[in-house]
Order: C-alpha cells, then structure tokens, then sequence
C-alpha cells in the first residue's frame, strides 16, 4: 500500500494547527449529521468538500499527516464559512473558528500564488481595508458603469463572464453618499425613549445598499432612537478573516473597539459584519474585544427586543424571509427578523424551502469560486421561486446582491429588499 | 497505479476522480474511527453505466473496491481496506421513479433516506427505516447494512421495506433481483433478501426499489421519566405483553440524557431521571386513544416521574430530538466515542444492563446506553480519548466483553450497525467453522474475485484460533494508524 | 419415488446424508409435492420426525420450531400464550417457508423474511450449520437463512427455525364479500388496499358464481368494528390457505403482478378461468389448456407481471416468464456452491 504507508512530509513544511483549534477539531465524533446542510457537499457530494471531511483534513494537518497542505487547501478554500454544520453539529464542534484558524495559518506559512490570490490579497489589504480607497474604487466602478466600459469590458472579455453577470450594477453616486456622522435625534412628534445606539455602517452595505443605511437610521429614529454614527468606524475586518488575513482584520477590530468605546448598543444591519464583530473576543484575544461583541446587536435584534412603536408602512405582498447564514447560523438569529416581518400591515410571510441554505454569496465567495456558488445560487433562486412570493427579504448585502442577481438568471426579477426597509413608517420625515 | 487512475479519469472527468494521498485522507474511515485506512483512491460515479464501467475497470487491473454512500456507517463497513478504491455514490441521488397506486420507489443508491421521505410526504406517504442518522445516511448504505432504526419494533428493518434492486455485481455484469410488484417469482430464490445486509460485498445496487407506507392517521408520542432503569424496562415488559404493538419503544439512560442536555439537541428530558421510556403510538384515531390510556396506565403502575405527550407535530419532533442526536451529543463526553450495538432477548435487557454497568466498572470506562427496547437492541455508548493508547484499549476490552455477554443471553453482536471491519473477532462468538463456510460459500457465488470489499464480515480463515489474542487485534490497527501518524 | 426416510433429529439425518443416499427430496406432509418436478430415483426424506417446538419465548415473540413442526400444532400452542405467525399456509413449518405458501408481498401482513430470523440446517454432505439468530434483530454475518425462502428445499434441508411472531390481535374478524361482478369486486379490493391500515389478509377471487373479496380484519375491537361498518363486509369463516386447483389436463399459474394492475391482468386471463389475488399482488390462475397458459405467458411482460406453472404436467411445472440472467446466473451458482453433487431435487 504505496500511499498510505508514505512517510508525511517533513514537519517544518506542514504548518502545525494552533492547539486551540487543534482540540477544538477533536469534538468531531464523524457522525456526518453537518452532510446534508454542507451547500458544498450538496452539490459536490465530495467528502473532502464536506464539513465532516474538511474538519478531519485540518486535523490531519494539525496532526502532521499532511504531506502536502497545498493539496487540501483548495477544499478548504470552497468552503463558504456558512456554518450550516455548526448548527447542525450536535457535538458543539467551533468549525468557523478552526476554519478560519487554519486558513489564517496556511495563508502565512503558504500563501496562495499567482495573480488573482495576489489582486484579492491586494484588494482586501489594502482597499477593502481602507474605507477611502474603497470608496474611491466604487466611484471608479461607478464612473465606468455610467459611461458604458462594464457594456465594452464584458463584450470584450475583459471581464470574467461569471463576474460580469453576477455583479450588479453600481448604484448612483446618490446612493453611495455615506451617512452623516455624529449624532441624530428622533423627529419632532416622535416620543424618545431615552436609549442611545450607535450603528455600524458596513464598507459594502454604505457603498451598495445606501438606502438600508438610510432606513435603519429612519426605523431607529422614528421608534425613538438617539442615533451615534461614530466618524472613526472602519470594515470589520470579515472578509479578511475568511481569506486567512487575521492581522489585517484585527487592525480594524482594534479601530472599532475604540470608535464604539463609549457606545452601549452597537447595532449593525448586515449579518456578516454582525457575525464578525460578535466575534472579536475570539479574534482579539482580550477582553475589549469581548466587551465589544458583547454590545453587538443585528438591528432586528435589537428592534424584536425593544419592541416596535411606530407601524410599518403597509406593503401588500407575499413575501420569503431567507436567512443569512452569519445571521441564523453564525448568530443565532431566525425570529426576531420575521416576527418584525409580521407586524407590517399587509404582508404575508411564505414559507420557503431549505431558508437556513446558504445563497452562495459569502463575502466575496461568488468571486472566488463563481461555478460553485452559481450553482448554489441557482439552487437558492429556484426554491424562493418555488414558492411563489412577489418579494424577497434577507438581511445581509452579499445575499441581496447573490439573490437578486441569480433570480433575474432564471427571469424574475423580483425586489430583494433588507427587513428594516420594510419597518420603515409611512411618510418617515427624511433624516 | 498511475494507469489505472488515469483510466478511471478518463471514464468519469478529473473532477470525480481524487488519488492524491491527502486529499485521500478524509475518506479515510466513517462513524467507526477506530479503524482507519487510506483508499487507493476515491470515484464518483453518476450512473448504473458509470458504475459498471468502473467495476469492469477495476476487475481488470484486479484492484479492489468499495461502495461507500454518506459514511455513516458505524462498523467500518465502508472503510478501505489496503489498497482499495472507495467507490462513492454520493452523487447518485435521484428519486427515479415514485408510485402512489402500488406505493414504491425507485431510487438511486445515494438518495439520502430521510429526502425520500420528504420528497413523498405530499402525497401522505413515507419510508419507514429510520437510522437516527436518517438525516445524512443513503438508501444504498442502508441496504447495504440491513440498517434498522427506532421504528423497527412494528415496521421491520430496511430488508422488510427493499422489493428489489439493480446490482453491478463485483465482476461488472448486472443482476435485477426482484421488483416493485415483489421480490421473487413462486419457484424464485429471495436474493434481494440475501443481498440486504451484506456490507457492500455482495455487489453494488445503484437502483433500489423500496416500499412507501402510507401516513398512519394519527401518532401519538409518550415520554416518561422512571427512578430506576427497572421500571423503565418492566414497562416495556407489561407493554409488549399485553399485546401493543407501539411504532417505537426506546430507552435512554441517565448519562445518555444529560448529554443530549447539554448538546444542541436538548430536547427537555428530566435530567435526574434514571431513564427516559419513549412510546410511540401510530393508527387509526379510533385506536390511539384506547392505547395512549393504556400506556399511561403502565407508566403509573411503574412509577413514573413524570409523563409527557406530544400534542402536536413539533412537540414530537423536540421529544425525539434529543434520541436522534444522542450519538453525536456523546461526542461532547470526550474526544472520541465508541458505538456498540448489541442484541438480547428483550426479556434479558435488565440482566444485560446490570452486567454492562459491571463490565464497565472493571475496565474503568464510562458507558452510556440507549437503545431500542421493544427489539432488545442495545446502545452502550463509550467515550474516551483516543489518543490514549491504554484508555482504547480498555475501552475495546470493554465492547467485547459486553458483545459476549450478549451472546451468552441469547442475542446477537450486532442489531443494526454491521459487522465491517469493527467486530471481525466477535463473529465467531456467534458461529462456527461451518456456519462461516457455508456463509462464505454464499459470497464466493456474488463475489468470486473477491475484490468487493475485501476483509469484511468474515474473519479471514483460520482467524477464529486468534479470538484469544483479542483485544489486541483492534489495538494493532490503533499501533498501524500511529506509526503511520 | 423409493422408500422414505424419516429422521429424528438432526444430527440423524446429518449422519444419513453422509451415509450417500443418492438424491433426495426433502418432504414435510407432502401438500406441495404436485408443484415440484418428478424425480423418480430421489429418496424422499419424510422431515415429519422433526416436529418439536424447542423453545417458545412468548414475552420475547419469538419461538424455534423444528422444520417438520405441523402448522396447526405451532398455531394450538401460540394460541394459549396469545400470539400468532402472522402468515396463512399449512404443511409443515419448513415447507411453508421452503415452498412458498406465504404470499410474497401480502398487505397488513408479513412477509416470510420478516417472520424467518434464523435456521439451523443440514448440507448435502451431511454438515450441519446455522444462520441467523433467534433474537428479532441481528445482522450479524449474511442473511444466509433467507435462501430457505422458495429454495423447495433445493439447496439445504432446515432443520430448526427461528420464527418472529405476533401478539394476537385483541379483536379479528373474517369476511367474505360474494356475488359481485368485475367492476364492484375491483373497486372493493382496491379500496381496502389503499386504507392507511389495511385487512392483515385480502383476496379477490373470480370462480364460476362469480367474484367476491374476502379477507381478514385484525386490531383493537373498536378497529375492527368500524372496518366492518364502514365497509359493509360480510363476516365469514377463517380461511387457512387458498390455492387454486387445476381443471384436468388445465394447469394452474402462479405469480405477481402490481396490484394496480390487477385489472389489466384479469383482461388478459382466459375468460371464466378461475382467478385469485392476493392484496399484495401474488396471483394464481387455473388456466384450461397448456396452450392457453403459454399464451398467457406471452402476454404477461406486457402488464407487467412474472409467473410461472405451479401444478400442471409435471415437465411443465416451473416454466414461465424469462428470469432475469444475472439472477439466473445467481440461482444456478448458489445451487452449485451449496449442494455441489445436486442431492437436493
């Protein structure tokens, strides 16, 4: 038996898994009950693809048996970090954290080659990571939709067909004006509670989806919100830490425990980010990192819990709630979102099948592994339109961006709107 | 060994087709970690065609192979043994063919056994085996193994529910045993019936026709908690004699409950019970609530603590969660979990359970039990680390001892898990020389070459003067896998 | 057929089969012998000296019976501890499952490797081994003992079986529905079939009077009252076992068929011959002529429905639609493995 009895590569060139993640990794009893929610394994029905199988290739690593860790990465690279399996994992295994642990470790002992690993290091690093470069990449892409070069680039294949069809187009630069900073009171009229939020703005929902920022501000105004919008805020740092890059993100992490130092409440509407800073305890190490997550709160989450006070606009519709995976998995999530939904006057809530699947975005997932998260997109589209709503509701701007772009794939294009958009009362005097 | 993989490639595309040792890693074993074992490579075949092209392949170069569906199995039945290649059927999952009149399916070998029964509950239908690892395990798989679950004790195993099956035979020919209308002619043999349970060395079924049972009216679960682990058991006693025939009857133990407690899958049970009794009811509205008030009759008699019922579909589901999850929430008892599936007479279960709590005591390990207890079938469950060599070997000592006791009450090593590669010693503590030859007979007509998952079920001839050395034997593969590592 | 021999345990006819008697067929009470072939040079080997119950674990369900036991006496002894093998057919223990008198795909009721758990049995050449268990669960080692099941006693002889058995139900009730014409018998047998809970035994025969359903309901009494209200079935006496009897120089055939295709079957049967079915699909048809039989046959793909000649002219007996190859090839190589010299006949 020629492969198994091969002698593992030397130690030094196979990067040990921290212990942390390491014993994490022997919760896993193999019982392969995370299979079926795997979105990979669904469509690859590979074991390797699987989180089962991804979990047992770390600890292989982690064990040394690895000859050649560059062969196991691409596994771990299609995983989507959805973290379906953690939900459904009855041994209580932390797959996110050993995941991103080992990325982290093989992104800096062994880093992805070639140029496009280069170009999304790049970007992450360096313009993701900084807010006024990454505006400035968004008016550029901005500028290049207006005047008709995303038209010329597609036709010339200058750009992947995979991108060009999947990425939607910019928004205006209306759209993309970022929130004013400081502090926002509550509307005349409206009766204040007395409570201060300060609220995350996300790198992609302010350049995307300008209007969800603009109506989590008008929702928590007009239920009688004071409303901080620290200037200091930057990215979560999210994307970074699903591309092994956990020193860039902890920068960040660092810049908004200190942005938010004197908030109590910090809500955010975009469930990646909110996944993400949830998780500063773990990614910072000490306990301002802990203090922080610990303030951090989904905006449906916060609003389930201090109740609404002023009625939605109606909106008759029959509309899905699909849940984002860092909202449901990652944060344990799923009512607070419908059972706003269900206090907007008209609107019928359709079930849907499979919600908790995972709709292929994941961050900046489509980009890397377009063929497989189409497939998984397609997937998603074809059940929301199975159940024949008018509307699509999710709370996070890569689920938005993935949902609405795979369900005109398939010839509907339906609106694919964020929960808070629906809370926002009639005639809500602009902020 | 290059050749050969690229021959496979060439029949199913580079995507399906993995040989690099460390990708090979992960299908290194299923839910039996003990034994590990590095296939020799890894296909994804889509169809009966692709199936018997790699079979035929394979034959050729005389390389072994086995079928292997989501892995779940807990005997190493899918393991590789040296140097085999893990035909996988994860990606045949079609439901080919659904029949509401003559109430059948016909499915591809990976169709996850719980997709099936959600693919047909539109029409009021469902299939009856349920493994607790129904959510994940394949029709094939379950095949394969003969697989049981909780609702055995009133609708039988998979054998009772498999009307027929297309099989790739192990030399690449096909063979149709049975059909939807039934499983043999009046002058034919029941070789589906041979073939279910034959661990994947009988061939390959990649289409399977299975009975759907129609939806029962109504079902009504009970759930009580008893001081003493006798209670619990003498229930079922008075239960069964007098002549109920409950969907499921199954009994958690003290341990097993304050794992599934503190897991995912907590489901509510009373953690200072000694024993939780679930009774599941199934029938006609007429009938259920005759036998609910005789149920709840017997829970008083014995003492219940306390009894609920579920009212409603998803009280049911949270009164059963806790049992579907308690494999995995062992997991959370230590770093590894050893499995056992054992069978006695259900009248012996209370002298069973005694002798158990001994065995462990005297190997210094800790047991939890669940298990199935209309059918007398056994679920010691052990946790312990596997990296500590001596603590394994306890552990193994342990699962063997309580296998033989088994045996000596009259039952049998293995209920529903298989025999694989897990209990090759225990075998002959239920047959002999001859009984084994005439089994392996039976295989050399389905398997002559013996290249269809070599090194299962039967122990290797003459293996059966080296039941003394055991445990050594599972502690050998424990010594292979660390020199390896 | 020569003298017979009637041993009385196992490990006499073990020694007997080594002793080489030639070839042997195996016989229980001898009701089944008119489907096999006729060997005139076999030894019958009378298996009615076996007829012990060795164990009968009533709070268990199970029980182990020699492979001679008469039915009735298991049934005498299984009726005073309240239990049942959920299964029509007489003869003897071992010729019921050897020979097939239980119904392959009966609805309510079990099928005969649901009710086998286990055997012990005698090899041509004298070994005696065993397979299986007597606990109601085991998977341990091949379901070797599921060969007995239609082997005619071919390829082992059973000596000791390992039975599951069934509480007996707190209420039953017999019924037979007569005088009914085609439609009404059809619309009848298909409405009690598709009941979320079935009669434990269902039948629809056509005989010269014409057609009637007739079966067996089981449960709780207020089950059973309510099937018999609600259906509008006629009570009856018990039926043991029901087979057709060949018209002389006819021959009766044997098989299954989808029982949504039950009427297309009864199309393409020879008008007036008599016709049974079971709820399961099993079918038997006594067919005038050895021509018409063959003509059936030929149409019987079409339905689709398998079948072959049960009793007939002992040449013909056996003949019927193609068997798949694979499983032919199967047949013939387990024959060959398990009995080598062709002893069994």
């Amino acid at each position: 038996m020629a492969s198994s009895s091969d002698p593992p590569g030397p130690a030094g060139a196979s990067p040990r898994l921290q212990v942390s993640a390491y014993t994490r990794s022997l919760d896993c009893v193999h019982c392969g009950l995370c299979l079926p929610v795997c979105p990979t394994y669904q469509v690859l029905g590979v074991e390797a693809d699987s989180p089962r199988g991804r979990v047992y290739l770390m600890r292989a690593l982690a064990e040394g048996r690895v000859s050649d860790p560059k062969v196991i990465r691409p596994f771990l690279d299609r995983c989507l970090d959805c973290r379906a399996c953690e939900t459904a994992c009855p041994s209580g295994v932390r797959y996110g954290e050993i995941l991103e642990t080992t990325r982290g470790e093989l992104e800096s002992k062994l880093p992805a080659r070639g140029f496009s690993a280069a170009l999304v290091r790049f970007l992450l690093t360096s313009v993701v990571a900084k807010q006024r470069r990454l505006r400035f990449l968004f008016s550029l892409l901005g500028l290049a939709e207006s005047s008709g070069m995303r038209w010329l680039a597609t036709r010339l294949r200058l750009l992947p067909v995979a991108v060009a069809r999947l990425a939607p187009p910019v928004p205006a630069r209306r759209e993309r004006r970022a929130l004013p900073t400081g502090l926002h009171r509550p509307p005349a009229g409206v009766r204040r509670r007395g409570v201060q939020v300060a609220l995350f703005t996300g790198c992609v929902m302010e350049q995307m989806f300008g209007r969800v920022n603009r109506a989590t501000l008008q929702v928590l105004l007009a239920n009688g919100f004071d409303v901080h919008v620290p200037a200091a805020q930057r990215c979560c740092g999210a994307l970074l830490v699903h591309a092994g890059l956990p020193e860039g993100a902890r920068t960040l992490a660092r810049a908004n425990t200190s942005a938010f130092a004197d908030a109590d409440v910090v809500v955010n509407n975009s469930a990646g980010c909110g996944c993400a800073m949830k998780d500063y305890g773990h990614l910072l190490g000490d306990e301002a990192g802990a203090a922080f997550a610990r303030k951090c709160r989904d905006v449906s989450e916060f609003l389930a819990e201090a109740g609404l006070t002023a009625v939605p606009a109606e909106c008759r519709a029959r509309v899905a709630y699909d849940d984002p995976c860092h909202l449901c998995h990652g944060q344990g999530v799923r009512t607070a979102p419908r059972s706003l939904l269900a206090l907007v006057p008209g609107l019928t809530l359709v079930p849907h099948h499979r919600p908790e699947d995972c709709c292929g975005s994941a961050g900046i997932y489509n980009l890397l592994q377009p063929d497989l998260a189409g497939e998984i997109g397609r997937r998603k589209a074809e059940s929301l339109l199975q159940a024949q709503v008018e509307m699509v509701v999710t709370g996070n701007p890569g689920c938005m961006m993935q949902i609405g772009s795979h369900l005109q794939l398939l010839g509907h294009s339906l609106p694919v709107r964020h929960p808070i958009e629906l809370l926002v009362p009639p005639a809500c005097p602009a902020s | 060994m290059h050749q050969l993989v690229e021959k496979l490639e060439n029949l199913l595309g580079r995507q399906r087709v993995f040989s690099s040792r460390d990708a090979l890693l992960a299908w290194e074993c299923d839910g039996f970690t003990v034994h590990r074992s590095l296939p020799r490579a890894v296909v994804l075949p889509e169809s009966t065609a692709e199936v018997q092209a790699v079979v035929q392949a394979l034959c050729s170069a005389k390389v072994p192979f086995v079928p292997r569906g989501a892995g779940t199995c807990l005997s190493g039945g899918p393991t590789a043994a040296g140097d085999t290649v893990v035909i996988d059927l994860a990606r045949m999952k079609k439901v080919l063919h659904v029949s509401t009149d003559d109430l059948y399916a016909v499915v591809q070998p990976g169709v996850v056994n719980l997709d099936l029964t959600t693919a047909v509950s539109h029409l009021g239908l469902h299939y009856a085996p349920d493994p607790s690892s129904q959510s994940v395990c394949t029709i094939g798989g379950n095949l394969a193994e003969n697989s049981g679950g909780p609702h055995c004790f009133k609708y039988g195993m998979t054998q009772d529910h498999v009307l027929g099956a297309l099989i790739v035979l192990p030399d690449g020919t096909l063979a149709r045993l049975g059909d939807a209308a039934g499983p043999r002619l009046p002058h034919g043999l029941d070789l589906a019936a041979v073939f279910c349970g034959s661990e994947g060395t009988f061939g390959i079924a990649t289409e399977i026709t299975v009975r759907l049972c129609r939806n029962q009216q109504g079902i009504r679960t009970l759930l009580a908690a008893f001081a003493t682990m006798t209670a619990a058991c003498r229930t079922v006693s008075d239960i069964v004699a007098a002549g109920l025939v409950p969907a499921a009857i199954e009994i958690l133990d003290q341990g097993t409950i304050r794992a599934v407690e503190a897991s995912v899958y907590r489901a509510g049970y009373p953690v200072n019970a000694a024993a939780v009794l679930l009774v599941e009811l199934d029938g006609p509205d007429v009938v259920l609530a005759e036998e609910a008030a005789e149920v709840r009759a017997f829970f008083q008699r014995h003492g219940a603590l306390s009894v609920e019922e579920a009212t409603d579909a998803a009280e049911r589901k949270r009164l059963w969660k806790g049992r579907k999850g308690a494999f995995g929430a062992m997991g959370r008892l230590n770093t590894d979990l050893y499995v056992l599936d054992g069978v006695v007479p259900r009248t012996r279960l209370e002298e069973a359970l005694d002798g158990i709590a001994l065995i462990a005591k005297k190997h210094g390990v800790v047991v939890t039990n669940v298990f199935h207890a209309g059918d007398g079938n056994l679920h010691p469950n052990i946790s312990f680390d596997g990296r500590d060599k001596e603590a394994t070997a306890r552990v193994v000592a342990a699962g063997y001892e309580i296998l033989q006791l088994c045996v000596a009450l009259g039952g049998s090593i293995s209920g529903e898990h298989g025999i694989g590669s897990e209990k090759l010693d225990h075998v002959p503590l239920m047959y002999g020389a001859e009984d084994l030859d005439v089994m392996a007979r039976v295989r050399s007509v389905w398997n002559p070459s013996g290249l269809c998952n070599p090194g299962k079920v039967l122990p290797q001839r003459g293996a059966c003067a080296e039941v003394a050395k055991w445990p050594q034997m599972v502690a050998r593969v424990l010594d292979g896998d660390r020199a390896k590592a | 057929m020569t003298a017979a021999l009637q041993p009385r345990s196992a490990a006499e006819l073990g020694d007997a089969l080594r002793s080489g008697l030639g070839q042997i067929r195996l016989c229980g009470t001898g009701s089944r012998q008119d489907r096999l072939p006729v060997v005139p040079e076999a030894v019958t080997v009378d298996m009615t000296g076996l007829d012990a119950i060795h164990r009968l674990d009533a709070p268990d369900l199970t029980c182990s019976v020699d492979a001679g036991l008469p039915r009735q006496a298991l049934d005498e002894a299984l009726q005073r501890v309240a239990l049942e093998l959920p299964c029509p057919g007489l003869g003897t223990i071992g010729g019921l499952f050897a020979s097939d008198a239980i119904g392959a795909a009966t609805v309510g009721g079990a099928s005969p490797r649901t009710l086998l758990l286990g055997l012990e049995a005698v090899l041509a050449d004298g070994t005696q081994w065993k397979s299986g268990a007597r606990v109601v669960k085991s998977v341990a080692g091949f379901d070797v003992h599921k060969l007995l099941i239609g082997s005619q006693g071919r390829l082992f002889a059973a000596t000791r079986l390992h039975l599951r058995l069934r509480p007996r139900p707190r209420a039953e009730a017999w019924f037979c529905c007569g005088g009914l014409d085609e439609a009404e018998a059809l619309a009848k047998f298909m409405a009690l079939r598709a009941l979320p809970v079935p009669p434990a035994l269902l039948l629809l025969c056509r005989e010269r009077t014409g057609f009637e359903v007739a079966g067996r309901i089981t449960g709780r009494a207020s089950f059973v009252d309510a099937m018999v209200r609600t259906h509008a079935l006629t009570a009856a006496a018990p039926i043991a076992e029901l087979h057709l009897e060949p018209a002389p120089g006819g021959e009766v055939l044997a098989g299954i068929v989808l029982p949504s295709r039950v009427p297309a079957l009864l199309a393409a049967a020879p008008p007036g011959a008599a016709f049974l079915v079971r709820g399961g699909g099993r079918f038997e048809i006594a067919v005038g002529t050895p021509a018409l039989t063959d003509a059936l046959l030929a149409t019987l793909p079409g339905i689709p429905a398998h079948a072959c000649i049960l009793r007939g002219e002992p040449a013909r007996r056996g003949l019927g639609t193609a068997l798949d190859a694979g499983q032919q090839r199967l047949a013939v190589g387990l024959k060959h493995a398990l009995d080598p010299h062709g002893i069994f006949v």
